[in-house]
């Protein structure tokens, strides 16, 4: 069974939500719309996740549900926009880098997981922090996953636009 | 203008900045990894470590120190784009390579953390 013509010999979904697609040299340029839609983007992310940390102390002896949550769901939806409009859409780059790089990579953090795996340490609840540590290590490469399952999905049965 | 102005404004420059970095430094790397986004979450980490060092773990950390850490810096890092990037390596059974970029970045941000936490406490 042959390919379809119209398919593109490269896997679209190889192409990094954080980076345009290369100039004719091989290297992306950063351009002024686009910087503009990361810069909106970041701007609603951080919003959001502001919008529901601004009353949770970053730096507690507690599990950080919060922020473990914002990770996983970001993770999640990065790997299903991946998976579906991203994959059927190359060529939309403000749309990747605007939702990607922006708004996904505003409302996720890595700093802020960081932050409270040194905190944890600091106040000696050793055991707390493996839990966190382990939590940050698996559980957003897992829903990345499961995202890029189900969009992949949803692109296959055409229900993606 | 209010913190949660200022957190959202510097949310966005934090993510231009990644844009920014992210393609510069895979120009600089090459894109067979996600060297960036990596480079990235460490320097993020390190610069939250210093923030935390600075602030001694104060319970109403100083409003200048929510701006960045809040904003600045949870705009900058991301755990999205890694979570995806080691997502589909695994996908592409690179398992090693995912596993590589996770524990890699992790490792690495720890230790930048920690090395931020110790000269922030000494200039404190």
């Amino acid at each position: 069974m042959s390919e379809p013509l119209d398919r593109p010999s490269e896997d679209p979904r190889l192409l990094d939500p954080d980076i345009e697609a290369p100039a004719p040299d091989g290297h992306p340029r950063p351009t002024l719309p686009h910087a503009l839609a990361v810069f909106v983007g970041g701007s609603v992310g951080t919003m959001a996740r502001y919008g529901v940390t601004a009353n949770v102390h970053l730096m507690a002896r507690s599990f950080p549900w919060t922020i473990m949550t914002i990770n996983v769901t970001g993770a999640l939806l990065l790997g299903v926009l991946g998976g579906s409009v991203f994959a059927a859409r190359p060529d939309a780059v403000t749309l990747r880098l605007f939702l990607g790089a922006g708004v996904l990579g505003g409302w996720t953090t890595y700093s802020s997981i960081i932050a409270g795996l040194l905190t944890l340490a600091h106040l000696g609840s050793w055991g707390m922090a493996t839990l966190n540590l382990l939590a940050a290590l698996l559980m957003p490469v897992a829903a990345a996953s499961v995202g890029l399952v189900v969009g992949s999905a949803l692109l296959r049965n055409r229900i993606a636009p | 203008m209010t913190l949660a102005l200022w957190v959202i404004v510097l949310g966005g420059a934090g993510a231009t900045c990644r844009y920014l970095g992210d393609l510069g430094l895979s120009t600089l790397f090459g894109r067979g990894l996600p060297w960036g986004t990596m480079t990235i979450n460490v320097v993020g980490s390190g610069l939250a470590g210093l923030l935390v060092g600075l602030t001694t773990y104060q319970h109403s950390a100083p409003t200048v120190s929510v701006a960045l850490l809040s904003g600045f810096l949870g705009g900058f890092t991301t755990a999205s784009t890694i979570a995806f990037e080691a997502a589909r390596l695994i996908e592409a059974r690179r398992t090693a390579s995912a596993v590589g970029i996770i524990a890699g970045t992790m490792a690495a941000a720890i230790a930048a953390g920690i090395l931020g936490l110790a000269v922030g406490s000494a200039l404190r």
